[in-house]
């Protein structure tokens, strides 16, 4: 396990990789890591513009792992009443470049809508996407939906390119979604 | 009618929400864990003082540096609201404060601004 772990950092430390989280996912690991984010990007002069654009992408990707990721491995570990759906996030830095990275485990059937909403919006220019989250910032809030449905939105309107998504197979019930957004 | 008042924390604005001088002021960072139930008692305070006022001239102050989608659709509903109040005769302005080198909340100002027809809402440069 010790020698895997030296493994994880020597790839992360080659990534660029200066955050990384891992494990149960709670609005106060979200605040406590944002915390470190806006702090290294403090340290490292990042302009004001780009500052809010990294943070914002880390908030909506993290509320993300946090709304709609399954609960973690091995759920015996989790209480029965509470959500903590596992979710892993990196942030890196290379060339000048921030990347952030997102995955989390989603029940299989969610894989078409998903893939489906991500190249729609991937693909709209930015004025279309504009006004796309002026409508549906507009629209009444379905009681069974557990966010505004803007976060995917606001994911790419911060980025700087167009986000990268994947499926990747676990087993006949889940897949591990991971998502990747350069700023 | 008592003033509205609720201390900022790491992820919810001040908000100071002065009966007395019709000066609303909402100031900070908005990521709540539960964006409804922290914006609830601010819904409920405004609809009882817009049901107060009558010709006041009512400034709504917003400086946000910074505030999620999901506090982003929390605010659509609020001037939503208030447009609905200047409708009914109202006299409320929103200024809505941004740094200048915050270029993010000023384009976000601008998207508000473009989807109010009635409510005055001013984009102030601090």
């Amino acid at each position: 396990m010790i020698g895997n772990l030296f493994q994880y950092t020597c790839q992360f430390a080659q990534e660029g990789v200066f955050l990384c989280y891992s494990g149960p996912t709670s609005h106060d690991v979200l605040v406590s890591t944002g915390k470190t984010l806006k702090q290294f990007l403090e340290e490292n002069k990042v302009d004001t513009k780009r500052y809010y654009c990294i943070f914002s992408v880390y908030v909506e990707m993290f509320e993300n792992l946090h709304r709609y990721g399954v609960d973690c491995f091995g759920s015996n570990l989790c209480l029965e009443r509470s959500r903590c759906p596992y979710g892993i996030i990196t942030v890196s830095l290379n060339n000048d470049q921030f990347t952030i990275k997102s995955g989390n485990i989603i029940a299989l059937e969610q894989k078409s809508k998903l893939k489906k909403y991500l190249k729609t919006i991937n693909s709209m220019d930015p004025r279309i996407l504009r006004d796309y989250y002026r409508d549906k910032r507009r629209q009444t809030i379905t009681p069974d939906s557990k966010g505004a449905g803007l976060g995917l939105i606001e994911i790419i309107r911060k980025s700087s390119q167009p986000i990268e998504f994947s499926f990747d197979y676990i087993d006949d019930y889940f897949l591990f979604f991971s998502m990747t957004a350069v700023i | 009618m008592k003033n509205l008042e609720i201390s900022k924390t790491k992820t919810t604005p001040e908000i100071f929400f002065n009966f007395s001088t019709n000066e609303l002021t909402i100031k900070g960072e908005s990521f709540p864990e539960n964006t409804s139930e922290f914006y609830a008692p601010i819904f409920e305070w405004l609809e009882e003082y817009l049901e107060t006022i009558s010709d006041q001239v009512v400034d709504i102050n917003i400086e946000l540096v910074y505030f999620n989608s999901s506090s982003s659709k929390v605010l659509m509903d609020l001037f939503d609201m208030l447009e609905e109040a200047v409708q009914n005769g109202k006299d409320i302005s929103v200024n809505w404060r941004y740094d200048q080198d915050n270029e993010m909340a000023a384009e976000y100002g601008e998207d508000f601004m473009e989807d109010l027809e009635n409510l005055p809402f001013k984009l102030v440069e601090i």
